[in-house]
């Protein structure tokens, strides 16, 4: 008996050891999102970036000069400030001007360099070239000259991983600028979607959408998109909004991080609602 | 171990290929795997067990420098040396290397492995069977079955052993 299952174990090695890499792999797929995995791929990460940030130097022959970059940057400081004049407008022909506005343009953005893009149809991720040295934490906003790119999801000294709108994992708050409808926007694979939207509500196309206030990743009135398609779903009841975005993904180089911090105040005050809770 | 340290060496240049070619051959979120391609060559050449400890090791790289899912390379590249060692014949190595049939071997393994790797990576998605065998594992399966073919043209008679 004991040499039939010796016997056995010795031919089947091969295969043995495949199906526990195999099922290894599986384990590690599923833990992903545990704060261990996260932490070791953070360190890991920083160490072997530099092989991407180099090798990306040395295959960007198209490199944009440092004019360009300031210009640009000029540009995605102006593209918010111009935004938020549009709400400004709104709001004083709805009577707001007398609410205490806080001042919500940064005094300055990070500008960072898109080293690396990790493309699949379910996640976009790119890495660049500023991290926890250069001033970003994870949850900023990355944007371009022309509207929201996705936000920092991890970082090291000098790199960072961001979460682009085209990932599954992302769902954004957002707004249309013009009617103040709310949605959660999301990629399903092919598109930025916004999904259940009553049909009743007022979603017309090339309409803007930019980031809501009741987000509590981003601070409000960053440009997202423009409405190119709604589709009502049968019953009529609902519709699907489906988003193009301001800011070229696929050809995105240079970005800049918003040093945006989310307020104390309301961290705070969903912690003790999320303390009530666990009480209840 | 002398032998697998030389295998990760040779590892690094097929991994920087592998990054410039994600960033500059890659349509459509379809593009080949250059890395699965070393992988079945090692396990055709030297077997399931080192072709498989090899691919876990070459995912687990990968799958860090890339900064995606960690697990999802380590997974597909040991599925596809798991594939392709399902042909390995001691006796008829050099066979592979200067025929078609590596190719072959190279397009199969692909497929099989394209196609785990987009349905672990799409679980949030609505997507049916079809568009995953064939959008996602077909058509990539022959972009990198296609850019095998010069292995089998410049691999001399009396390759390399490893």
């Amino acid at each position: 008996m004991f040499n039939y299952i010796r016997n056995f174990f010795f031919n089947a090695k091969e295969y043995i050891i495949t199906i526990i890499l195999l099922l290894v792999s599986l384990v590690v797929i599923s833990q992903n999102d545990k704060s261990e995995i996260k932490r070791f791929k953070t360190i890991s990460f920083a160490a072997v970036a530099f092989l991407k940030s180099s090798l990306s130097s040395a295959s960007d022959f198209l490199k944009d000069d440092e004019e360009l970059q300031n210009q640009k940057k000029i540009n995605a400081k102006l593209m918010l400030e111009v935004n938020n004049l549009r709400n400004y407008k709104k709001e004083n022909e709805e009577l707001k001007t007398l609410l205490n506005f806080k001042k919500s343009i940064p005094k300055d953005l990070i500008p960072a360099e898109i080293v690396s893009k990790k493309i699949t149809m379910p996640r976009w991720n790119f890495i660049i070239n500023s991290g926890k040295n250069d001033g970003v934490k994870e949850g900023m906003p990355v944007l371009t000259e022309t509207g929201l790119v996705g936000i920092v999801y991890s970082c090291s000294g000098s790199f960072s991983v961001v979460r682009t709108l085209r990932n599954v994992d992302l769902n954004i708050a957002v707004t249309n600028q013009r009617s103040l409808v709310n949605g959660v926007l999301n990629w399903n694979g092919k598109n930025l979607i916004i999904k259940n939207i009553p049909s009743t509500y007022d979603m017309e196309l090339g309409d803007r959408i930019v980031t809501s206030d009741f987000s509590t990743l981003i601070p409000p009135s960053i440009p997202v998109g423009l409405i190119v398609k709604k589709e009502t779903d049968q019953s009529g009841l609902v519709s699907n909004v489906i988003v193009s975005t301001f800011a070229d993904l696929s050809r995105a180089q240079n970005v800049f991080v918003y040093p945006f911090i989310r307020s104390k105040e309301i961290d705070s005050l969903e912690f003790n609602l999320m303390i009530k809770r666990d009480d209840k | 171990m002398k032998n697998y340290l030389f295998l990760l060496v040779l590892f690094i240049p097929v991994l920087i290929l592998q990054i410039l070619t994600d960033r500059f051959l890659t349509f459509n979120y379809i593009g080949p795997d250059l890395i699965l391609i070393m992988v079945v060559y090692i396990t055709l050449s030297s077997g399931l067990i080192k072709g498989s400890i090899l691919a876990f090791i070459f995912g687990f790289i990968y799958d860090i420098v890339s900064g995606g899912i960690l697990g999802i390379s380590m997974f597909s590249l040991t599925l596809a040396s798991f594939i392709s060692g399902l042909f390995y014949n001691q006796n008829k190595k050099s066979l592979f290397f200067s025929s078609y049939k590596f190719v072959l071997i190279v397009l199969i393994s692909a497929l099989i492995s394209s196609f785990f790797k987009s349905l672990l990576e799409s679980n949030k998605l609505p997507l049916n069977i079809v568009s995953l065998i064939i959008e996602y594992g077909l058509i990539p399966a022959v972009y990198t079955s296609a850019l095998s073919v010069p292995i089998i043209i410049f691999t001399p008679k009396n390759r390399l052993e490893i």
